[in-house]
């Protein structure tokens, strides 16, 4: 869907971004995860022709961005950033419009779609299309910015660190939302962002830049069990153990987990790519008595596993995984 | 009768005038701040994407800003003439700053995220523009165009001075005659005509807010570029052309009395004093009221129309002082008694001449012909002046100013400062008698019609003799005012009708009848 290569962008003689390539099929997120200054925002930049590349090339279904109209191009990429960037002088339903009246839709296309996208993120169309974007809280505006990105329903979608202006109680609801956002699933994004918690949550597949360079391009999995250099190993490190169990799924364990011998007081079943992270957080909230976690797949042949066990398998695998 | 009765009254009396007052001053305000702002909104806008530029740019027309009003007008007036364009070319000037720096702050203060998301979107720069950065910086723009345009109202008054006409005519005359009416009736129209645009203005940003239409701003534009055209009266014309002063054209011993004596009738524009003789000089305007000893008569070559019929009053020019410093300093009596009587109207003219040509200072060209006449010079007393001098705004009376002051340094004990130029006479008149200045040159017609404001009956059985009206005024003053009128200097300096001395020649004109009955004649045959 979208390749890049050898692309390269210097500034006045500072090289921002230097030979990136890597490519997006139909479907995946692909997560660009650095530092400030690791050069991603510019290489997004760039796939939208908001920067125009030094050198490399981009091909979007084939077809070289850098010999296609700016403004065509644009209309087909949805662009999320972290300022939003609502028009303040549109009401909420004027401003999801925007492209769609670029498009040229008719009056009641436009119609429903605005109220399609709004009921998709939980505002109430006849409360909030006719409002201003001052009258909105910061979440009810991201949850605009990104629908407004979808309005015309583009092949693709980049966003530029779209949950970064949110607090943390916010900025973990809306993800979640996001996460689950079929309209969103379906799309072929970019996004770029510095947290590795984010990256690993959303990322199909993570690139991670430093200095304008890609450190390392793979799976989540792959980033964690099999870091290319020192580098990638250190900007791990902090969470490191959270991102392992919200990586690692009862699939990945499950060979290796001894089955229970008493009778639990509670049984939880998950599937099988559920993640070990979500499964234990479940678990501990159980009511009192022991609980128990049963996987949801024949393999198993309708097991249950204590979450002592599951932890000890965890450390198991986790030493010994192999890609 | 209380003063705001007396406005009234004079407001009613010439209401005709004064609606055409105001429709000519609404006319060049308008039509300047429609061509300043079609002009300066897509220089902003481009400035916006040409930053570098900006600065040199907005820094040039700053400069313009930083002229002095007058200073721009007198600039213009060689290029342009007298009349409605000047004036329109130097409000259009003064408005440009404005609406040029706002529109360019506007839309670079329009958030750069909204901009991106915008750009980001697939929005050409002609969309963006149109759609979020103008509609974003409207209010900005707005205040610029509301700036530029209370600006403008009060600049327009000023405009008067060349012959433009509006709300300054009113108020000028009034300064110059010394009726607070008369520039109240101009004052007060003129601040609330800045009310009224300002008000208007912020109308129309709101409506055009919440109807951000291209057709209606379109339509907004034809309006504006429409309505002057059809507000601005026939002021350009090429016919026989006067240009006569404030003054001249609003006091009783001026244009109306001469209408009245000769049945002269002419195409009028209201001129600045100062601007006048250039205005002459360029063919701008064909006669002008002058005065018999100016030195431009001289230095541009031209003539001065024979009085044929006596109608204006002698004007003998004589320092007046005020009564409480004459009897402090009763020495100067004897200092001023050396000079009386001794300039001549042909001597006045080439001491005036002297300055206006050849741009020599007042004060060198005082002392140079007081040594001539073996007087010393010397002007070096420090100290806290005993005297203070003044002088209206025009060459002659720097000059009797700076002769003054020789005088009184060098043949009494005393010191004295001088303050000249002060705007006309009914500044230095007020000032003199609330004691902000001891003495000034003044004119014995002038004393007699327009301080005095003497009756008609008496002042015509005055007028035929100088001797009658200098005694007059004389114990007018001091019994009125414990003013003192010191001996007369000489010379006459009347008002005069002046042409070209090429153009009058041709058309064989030397006295006022004869002007009168060419004018008689122009008009018969259109």
């Amino acid at each position: 869907m979208i390749a890049v290569s050898h692309l390269k962008k210097t500034f006045n003689g500072f090289t921002a971004v230097d030979d990136i390539s890597f490519s997006v099929r139909e479907g995946e997120t692909l997560v660009l995860l650095g530092t400030s200054g690791s050069g991603k925002t510019t290489t997004l930049k760039m796939i939208n022709r908001l920067i125009e590349p030094t050198s490399g090339s981009i091909r979007i279904e084939g077809e070289e961005v850098r010999k296609q109209d700016p403004v065509e191009l644009r209309k087909r990429i949805g662009y999320v950033i972290q300022e939003i960037g609502l028009f303040p002088h549109y009401t909420v339903g004027e401003n999801i419009a925007v492209v769609p009246e670029l498009l040229h839709w008719d009056e009641p296309r436009i119609q429903r779609r605005q109220r399609e996208l709004m009921e998709l993120v939980g505002l109430s169309p006849e409360e909030y299309l006719g409002r201003m974007p001052h009258e909105l809280s910061g979440g009810q505006q991201q949850r605009v910015g990104l629908i407004r990105a979808l309005a015309a329903d583009p092949p693709i979608v980049l966003l530029d660190e779209p949950f970064g202006a949110l607090d943390p109680i916010t900025r973990m609801d809306i993800r979640a939302e996001f996460k689950r956002l079929e309209h969103f699933l379906e799309k072929t994004m970019i996004l770029v962002t510095h947290d590795v918690l984010e990256a690993f949550e959303l990322g199909d597949v993570i690139c991670l830049m430093d200095s304008g360079r890609i450190q390392q391009l793979g799976t989540p999995k792959e980033l964690l069990f099999a870091p290319a250099t020192n580098f990638v190993r250190d900007f791990l490190k902090g969470t490191r153990l959270q991102l392992e169990l919200q990586t690692l799924t009862l699939r990945d364990i499950a060979p290796q987990i001894k089955p229970m011998d008493i009778s639990p007081d509670q049984t939880f079943e998950f599937a099988g790519e559920t993640s070990l992270y979500e499964v234990l957080e479940t678990v501990e909230h159980a009511e009192a008595g022991q609980p128990a976690v049963r996987i949801s797949e024949q393999s198993t042949a309708g097991h249950k596993f204590s979450p002592q066990a599951i932890l000890q398998a965890f450390y198991s695998v986790r030493d010994t995984i192999e890609l | 009768m209380s003063p705001p009765a007396n406005i009234f009254r004079f407001l009613i009396l010439h209401r005709t005038e004064l609606l055409g007052q105001t429709v000519e001053h609404i006319g060049l305000t308008f039509f300047a701040m429609t061509i300043a702002t079609v002009i300066s909104l897509p220089v902003g806008i481009v400035l916006t994407r040409h930053r570098k530029a900006a600065d040199t740019v907005i820094g040039g027309i700053g400069v313009i800003q930083t002229i002095p009003s007058v200073a721009l007008l007198g600039l213009l007036l060689p290029l342009f003439g007298i009349g409605a364009t000047p004036a329109i070319i130097a409000l259009f000037l003064y408005a440009l700053l404005p609406i040029v720096r706002n529109t360019y702050a506007g839309i670079n203060d329009v958030d750069n995220s909204v901009i991106e998301s915008a750009r980001g979107m697939g929005m050409t720069d002609r969309q963006i523009l149109a759609k979020v950065e103008l509609p974003l910086a409207l209010p900005v723009i707005f205040a610029g165009i509301r700036t530029a345009t209370i600006i403008n109202v009060g600049i327009a008054t000023l405009c008067a001075l060349i012959g433009s006409g509006g709300l300054g005519e009113f108020i000028f005359r009034g300064i110059a005659l010394n009726n607070t009416n008369m520039i109240l009736a101009g004052a007060i129209p003129a601040a609330l005509l800045a009310l009224l645009f300002d008000f208007t203005l912020g109308k129309l940003e709101s409506v055009i807010r919440q109807i951000i239409k291209p057709a209606l701003i379109g339509a907004v534009m034809v309006l504006f570029i429409v309505v002057p055209l059809l507000v601005i009266p026939p002021m350009f014309t090429d016919t026989f052309q006067a240009g006569f002063t404030a003054e001249f054209m609003a006091r009783a011993d001026g244009y109306p009395g001469l209408k009245e004596r000769y049945g002269l009738r002419l195409n009028t524009v209201e001129v600045d004093p100062q601007l006048m003789y250039q205005a002459l000089r360029d063919n701008k305007v064909d006669v002008i009221s002058g005065f018999s000893t100016d030195g431009r008569i001289q230095a541009y070559n031209l003539r001065v129309l024979r009085d044929d019929k006596q109608y204006f009053p002698p004007y003998q020019a004589a320092p007046v002082v005020r009564g409480e410093t004459i009897r402090k300093y009763p020495q100067l009596r004897k200092a001023f008694e050396k000079i009386a009587g001794t300039i001549s109207n042909e001597t006045m003219r080439q001491l005036n001449f002297r300055v206006d040509q050849h741009q020599q200072d007042p004060a060198l060209v005082a002392e140079n012909y007081l040594q001539e006449q073996g007087f010393r010079t010397d002007t070096e007393r420090t100290g806290t002046p005993d005297i203070t001098i003044a002088s209206k705004n025009f060459t002659e009376q720097f000059i009797l100013a700076h002769i003054f002051h020789c005088l009184i340094e060098n043949y009494t004990e005393l010191s004295a400062e001088l303050k000249t130029g002060l705007g006309g006479t009914k500044i230095c008149f007020d000032a003199l008698i609330h004691g902000e200045i001891d003495l000034y040159p003044e004119y014995t017609g002038t004393g007699l019609l327009v301080l005095l404001n003497t009756d008609q009956e008496t002042a015509e059985t005055l007028m035929q003799d100088r001797q009658k009206v200098y005694d007059y005024v004389k114990t007018e003053f001091q019994e009125q005012y414990d003013l003192v009128w010191l001996n007369p200097l000489g010379f006459n300096n009347t008002y005069a009708l002046l042409m070209r001395e090429s153009h009058a020649e041709q058309l064989d004109i030397r006295t006022i009848s004869d002007l009168n009955r060419y004018v008689s004649e122009q008009a018969g045959t259109e």
